[in-house]
């Protein structure tokens, strides 16, 4: 062995890291433990193409209870928040919706639908949202052309998913809101709260 | 010499790898603490609400809190997630749980708090308000109580008792309660040595 020192320094780390990926897992019951883990990407990679008082690029996607979902519907009706997430089966996004999922009373309150869309294909989301138990808003695939809709927001990312984007447009259909987020965090809902509770002023 | 450096080169790696660091993915956090282990004092967010911070026991003015400052023989601590649906799910588990100390008698020496991990203040009232929880739920937005615990999921149940002004572990349930709140509870009380 030409390098001792170098070889046991590693072998040093090698069982250090046994030992943290050793014992037990954390629960079996966090779907965390059932997802892939893509690591820590880099927080955002696009650049948007539409800025608040825009209006709204339309566009119709299949949701996944086999209705087409067009945008313009909403227009006079209701406020849309678009929730683009980056991928089916992933940490982050596996709880965003969820959490979505219990506010309802927030997004009625403000007279507002919630628009779940990311680039994957319908049964992989039809699968996705069964594993979640249920949501009561749309989920939407911008699967085929790929990325079509993320696209004409400026939110789809180099390696072909989405940002972890919402986009708030109010009853005229004019973006009134944007954040990209982070990939690798969730915006806090309260955020969100807060700017719909301002279109309803 | 040689060998001297050497052994020095495992420790550094040890070292490595036995320190927290939360830049890792969850698989590669540190194993949770489990009985008999210490309970990590986090400073969490006092509540606002003045039935909160009377049931934990707080001082006048205090806006953080750790687990370590709360009025009781025992604590129940929930870790848990707005966003998970598990959490969501084994909420009125974890409510059963909160009632039971009531119906043995022991809500003045054992008080139970949930831990909201990644929530703000608003997502933690949110849970609380939607699934009408009968204890304080504390946000945790920075998630320090995982960093510090390791590969901890949600939800996670630690009782906590205080010995000599520690806090150590007398029993921890990973995942969901369901209906084992009662076992967990005699688990917990028994080994705590405290009887209804």
């Amino acid at each position: 062995m030409k390098h001792p020192r170098i070889a046991c320094g590693v072998a040093g780390a090698l069982f250090a890291l046994l030992l943290r990926i050793g014992g037990p897992a954390a629960t079996a019951a966090d779907l965390d433990d059932r997802v892939y883990d893509p690591g820590h990407l880099k927080p955002t990679d696009s650049r948007l193409r539409v800025k608040t008082g825009d209006p709204a690029p339309d566009f119709a996607l299949p949701a996944i209870d086999g209705r087409t979902v067009r945008l313009r519907d909403f227009r006079g009706r209701k406020n849309v928040v678009l929730s683009f997430v980056p991928a089916a089966w992933t940490p982050v996004c596996s709880k965003q919706w969820p959490g979505y999922d219990i506010a309802r009373k927030y997004f009625e309150r403000y007279d507002t639908i919630v628009l779940g869309i990311t680039v994957d294909n319908l049964p992989t989301l039809h699968a996705w949202v069964r594993e979640m138990g249920g949501l009561w808003f749309p989920v939407l695939s911008d699967f085929h052309p790929h990325g079509a809709v993320a696209r004409a927001y400026g939110v789809l990312r180099s390696d072909g998913v989405a940002e972890r984007a919402l986009f708030l447009i109010d009853k005229k259909g004019i973006v009134r809101y944007i954040d990209v987020h982070d990939i690798n965090r969730r915006p806090d809902l309260g955020v969100l709260v807060e700017e719909m509770k301002k279109l309803a002023r | 010499m040689k060998r001297l450096l050497t052994e020095w080169t495992v420790a550094v790696g040890l070292a490595w790898g036995l320190l927290g660091c939360s830049h890792l993915p969850t698989w590669l956090l540190k194993a949770p603490p489990g009985r008999g282990d210490g309970f990590p004092a986090v400073a969490l967010e006092a509540p606002s609400d003045p039935d909160a911070r009377a049931y934990l026991g707080l001082k006048p003015g205090a806006t953080t809190f750790s687990v370590q400052d709360i009025r009781a023989e025992l604590v129940i601590i929930e870790v848990l997630d707005m966003y998970c649906r598990f959490c969501q799910k084994d909420a009125p588990a974890a409510n059963a749980l909160r009632q039971m100390l009531d119906s043995r008698g022991v809500a003045d020496r054992v008080k139970m708090i949930g831990i909201a991990l990644g929530n703000s203040r608003f997502e933690a009232e949110l849970f609380t308000d939607r699934f009408h929880v009968r204890f304080p739920v504390v946000p945790d937005p920075d998630s320090t109580v995982r960093h510090a615990l390791g590969r901890v999921g949600t939800p996670a149940f630690y009782a906590v008792r205080f010995t000599n002004g520690a806090a150590v572990i007398a029993a921890r349930h990973n995942g969901l309660l369901g209906d084992g709140a009662g076992r967990f509870l005699d688990r917990a009380l028994s080994r705590a040595g405290l009887r209804p």
